[in-house]
């Protein structure tokens, strides 16, 4: 779910933009920092929450304005490696200011402890806050999108950018409101994680390759793919842990390779 | 003239490159004898990439493929007399099985698909050599050969470990295949690579076989980054999973842009300036990859075409000057 949370953020991006946004993981990662700082300052991690996930999205969106906008036009091959440069950076940053060991954060008081499920077993409460807040944020984007006018537009300029803008769409807005929203979720995903993996500078790497496959299999730009793709993709990878704990790390690489020779524009993409 | 002129840069190039070593210290013709397997690995990402437009992010896995084939078999072959020149061979042959079978499955990929693709798989290699560990060793990767000889005809025995030597034995691999890369890309396949770079389709409808002239490109790309990978273990006397790690595709990545990828002395110019700013960064401070990264990404947003177009461009505005190219 989580995966999720980050990977639609990007496969919008992408469907709008054509470009692989590298430093999209980094704002997750920045996110969790950030969730980790204003917990040591305030030790409130509801502000956290609240707070980190804005300064996300302000970040994207100064991404956007500021790097993403002055580049786009000269191909979209410069524009993938300028968020790559941007990845580097932030990490680098991150890990200097931070450090390289992971951080503790811890999970506010009310969701400390764990429930019993109707089964018997015990669950951890925070896992079951992950899902339910997942959902909701889930459910807010699909609403977002099937039925607001922003979402409308959205879905115009994933479609056909050139087309939406004679027909008067603000493009140039929707874009920057896509990277804002993806950024936000991006943050979300930051903080909720925090306290569940605690905070290190080697997120980002983590998480890049799994929104990598998760995006590419579910196919590029469609979010309804991407559920379904983070879904499949963190199934099998604990299954691999759990049956085949030897080639565990192959085994999500060999899903990409297959879906890729089977369907190539992956398991929901549009045909080019 | 023109050419003329081209000519005789590169003969001062190579020229320099032959006499440099006689007053370098040793650490220098160490770096410099690495610059030159980057450039040779950075020309064959160029075959991909800036020739062919194919973007791959799996690079890593033909100079990995290529590095432990070579190690492989310096240490199985035929025992400690495994002749290195062998040795080098079979890592360029295993480099480029590796691209051919990297072409045969992402043949049909393009653009960003293309890329995950090649990604996936140099993962999934990553993967094997990592857990791999009868055969490679793990994350403890392999060693042994440092105290080699390699026999040449007519001149003799030299040590690895001579860093002299290693140098010119470097440099002469680098000569053969960038300049064989340079005739690839002027032969007629190398023509239509370009074609497919800038209309896959008509060079189609033109009755242009794409999909084997693709898999011929990362056949031979394959090729010339095994052999690096080869050349590569020669000098740094160890192999490990790290030559397989998406890093090191993002390395190459990174040389060809900032030396330019869409040309073909791009790669070259970018070898050199990474590993010295590598190497200088990295001396004065720990936080050298940041330093690297705003570079990368400064120039990219003033100069996308690297430091070869802006001398390039520097070029340009001399002849301009002189009043002799008309362009």
């Amino acid at each position: 779910m989580l995966v999720f949370l980050v990977a639609s953020g990007l496969t919008l991006v992408l469907g709008m933009m054509d470009i692989i946004n590298f430093a999209h993981a980094s704002i997750y990662m920045i996110g969790a920092f950030l969730c980790y700082q204003v917990t040591q300052w305030t030790s409130n991690f509801w502000l956290a929450l609240l707070v980190a996930p804005l300064v996300c999205a302000f970040l994207g969106i100064l991404l956007e304005r500021g790097l993403l906008r002055k580049i786009h036009g000269s191909g979209q091959l410069n524009e993938l490696l300028v968020t790559f440069g941007i990845a580097m950076v932030i990490t680098e940053v991150v890990s200097w200011i931070y450090g390289s060991s992971p951080l503790p954060v811890a999970a506010p008081v009310q969701l400390a402890g764990s429930c019993q499920l109707w089964s018997g077993t015990k669950y951890p409460l925070y896992r079951l806050f992950i899902l339910v807040l997942s959902g909701v944020v889930l459910a807010f984007m699909f609403y977002l999108l099937r039925k607001t006018r922003l979402g409308i537009s959205i879905r115009a300029c994933v479609e056909d950018g050139t087309m939406a803008n004679a027909l008067g769409t603000n493009v140039s807005f929707v874009l920057m409101a896509v990277m804002g929203i993806g950024a936000w979720l991006a943050g979300i995903a930051g903080v909720i994680v925090a306290p569940y993996l605690s905070v290190y500078s080697g997120m980002y790497n983590d998480m890049i390759m799994d929104c990598f496959a998760v995006i590419a299999v579910g196919g590029l730009g469609s979010l309804g793919g991407a559920l379904i793709a983070a879904l499949l993709v963190g199934q099998i990878q604990s299954f691999g842990v759990a049956f085949m704990p030897s080639i565990s790390i192959a085994i999500i690489y060999l899903f990409m390779v297959i879906v890729f020779t089977a369907k190539p524009t992956g398991l929901f993409g549009k045909k080019e | 003239m023109k050419q003329n002129l081209k000519y005789a840069s590169i003969l001062l190039v190579v020229l320099l490159a032959i006499l440099l070593p006689l007053v370098m210290s040793k650490f220098q013709i160490y770096l410099v004898t690495q610059v030159i397997i980057y450039s040779i690995l950075g020309v064959s990402y160029y075959l991909l990439l800036g020739h062919t437009g194919l973007l791959s992010f799996g690079h890593a896995a033909f100079f990995g493929v290529g590095a432990y084939a070579a190690a492989l078999s310096l240490l199985h072959l035929a025992g400690p007399d495994t002749p290195i020149l062998l040795a080098i061979l079979v890592g360029a042959l295993a480099g480029m099985l590796c691209g051919l079978l990297f072409g045969l499955i992402v043949l049909r990929l393009t653009k960003i698909y293309l890329a995950f693709a090649t990604l996936a798989l140099s993962q999934m290699i990553w993967a094997v050599a990592w857990k791999w560990r009868d055969l490679t060793g793990g994350d403890d990767g392999l060693t042994g050969w440092a105290a080699r000889t390699v026999s040449m005809p007519l001149i003799g025995q030299f040590a690895l470990t001579n860093v002299t030597f290693s140098y010119y034995f470097v440099f002469f691999f680098a000569v053969l295949s960038i300049a064989l890369s340079w005739h690839f890309t002027k032969t007629s396949l190398g023509n239509t690579l370009a074609g497919i770079k800038v209309n896959s389709h008509r060079m189609g409808f033109l009755g242009v076989n794409v999909n084997k002239a693709k898999l011929m490109v990362f056949t031979f790309s394959g090729l010339i980054a095994g052999l690096s990978g080869a050349l590569f273990i020669l000098m740094k006397k160890m192999v490990s999973p790290h030559f397989l790690d998406m890093s090191t595709s993002f390395d190459v990545l990174i040389i060809s842009v900032i030396g330019g990828y869409a040309s073909f002395i791009g790669p070259i110019i970018g070898a050199f300036i990474y590993v010295y700013l590598v190497e200088y960064l990295s001396s004065f401070t720990e936080r050298w990859q940041l330093l690297v990264g705003a570079f990368f990404v400064l120039l990219l947003l003033f100069y996308p075409k690297g430091v070869a177009g802006i001398i390039g461009n520097a070029l340009r505005k001399v002849s301009f000057v002189s009043g002799k190219g008309k362009r």
